[in-house]
């Protein structure tokens, strides 16, 4: 039987954490408690508590954004803006933190019975499927951002969902640190977007187009790796 | 709107090692539900939204309605207590919204709902896995019955 249990626990504790600060490894922390359980319902074969989790990853998920740009953004007025756009933000979170539904999951959640592992194996050749597919289609077409995305997500709940199982997933989590590296400059880019002054940093706009065009890249070579790794899985 | 409100389907009986929030379904009792849910596929209904309470006999009755899902569901712990014109104000969240909760008291929200006075909860009971569909303004006093579908029924369709 698989517990909810050490991610449960992580999730009150990183909830309320953030009641008191919003220190950005409690944000993220957060996020990554809400991502293990939601792969811990699916392996249950729950389709509730999903959206409230992915709700209360939402939330959170618009503070990190900010957190991952300041760690790589140096610019003194682009980074002044977005430390006031975090505070905003922040303000949103701690809403969510204090929200009834916020209470109402935690206590579904520390209710549910444990998964049985039968159940929880039986669900795993569906989500590697879904990791191939969403692979071919991004093999297809390299340069769509949006399936480079969806095959990031796809990995990240197959590589959740077997550990689970204790299983190893050391590909995963190398495909996970080269793709992030890119999605960290897509970020920065999205942000820039919303940016009110962005003729300023058109330079730097230029810049991480070249580092995301070039770290995607570094992670399609990676793929081909964890693409066997997860046919050997079916 | 309308507004399906839905009483959970037959749970493990109470036990003094299990806390109650946490009983779960019975394997007949998932078996039967799934069949009201297929009922309700049958007769085209669809939800835009679930909401159910966040014990867990709610939350696997209101899983089996997935398959008449076609936006989001939501934990609503005001489901898991006594009924209040905040709750009503709540549940108008679609055009069409499923709410899972317990007895005594989903009778008491459709009381509610439906004649402004919790005291008339007894003209509403609800057998497990039974369905009532109102019609209206998420409100007190604001919803019409549609209509009242025992499980019986439902699993018939």
């Amino acid at each position: 039987m698989i517990e909810a249990g050490r991610w449960l626990s992580e999730l009150e504790g990183r909830l309320e954490a953030l009641r008191e600060s919003a220190a950005p490894e409690d944000v993220h922390q957060l996020r990554v408690a809400t991502r293990r359980l939601a792969a811990w319902l699916r392996l249950g074969a729950h389709h509730v508590l999903r959206d409230d989790l992915r709700w209360l990853r939402r939330v959170a998920g618009a503070v990190r954004d900010i957190d991952v740009v300041l760690e790589i953004e140096g610019d003194p007025t682009w980074t002044r803006w977005l430390r006031s756009e975090r505070r905003v933000r922040r303000q949103a979170l701690k809403l969510a933190l204090d929200a009834e539904r916020t209470a109402g999951l935690v206590l579904a959640l520390r209710s549910l019975p444990p998964v049985p592992k039968e159940t929880a194996t039986s669900r795993l050749s569906r989500l590697a499927a879904r990791a191939l597919e969403a692979g071919d289609a991004l093999e297809a077409q390299p340069d769509d951002a949006e399936r480079f995305h969806i095959l990031r997500r796809k990995v990240r709940v197959l590589r959740y969902s077997l550990e689970w199982l204790d299983q190893k997933t050391a590909a995963f989590r190398e495909f996970q640190e080269v793709s992030g590296l890119a999605a960290d400059r897509a970020l920065s880019l999205r942000l820039l977007a919303v940016y009110p002054q962005p003729d300023e940093l058109a330079a730097r706009k230029s810049q991480l187009e070249t580092e995301y065009a070039a770290r995607r890249h570094a992670a399609l070579d990676v793929w081909p790796a964890l693409r066997e790794r997860i046919r050997d899985m079916r | 709107m309308d507004l399906f409100l839905v009483r959970h389907a037959i749970a493990v009986p109470q036990a003094e090692d299990l806390v109650d929030a946490a009983r779960p379904l019975t394997d007949e009792g998932r078996k039967r539900f799934r069949q009201v849910a297929r009922g309700l596929d049958r007769l085209g209904v669809r939800f835009d939204r679930v909401l159910h309470s966040p014990w867990t006999r709610a939350v696997e009755t209101a899983d089996l309605l997935a398959r008449v899902l076609v936006g989001e569901s939501a934990v609503e712990v005001g489901l898991a207590r006594e009924p209040d014109a905040e709750l009503a104000a709540r549940l108008a969240q679609g055009e069409r919204v499923a709410a899972v909760g317990h007895e005594p008291w989903m009778s008491e929200l459709m009381a509610l709902l439906v004649t402004g006075s919790k005291a008339h909860a007894g003209r509403f009971a609800f057998k497990k896995g039974q369905v009532a569909w109102l019609s209206g303004e998420a409100k007190v006093r604001g919803m019409a019955v549609v209509a009242s579908l025992p499980p019986k029924v439902l699993r018939r369709l």
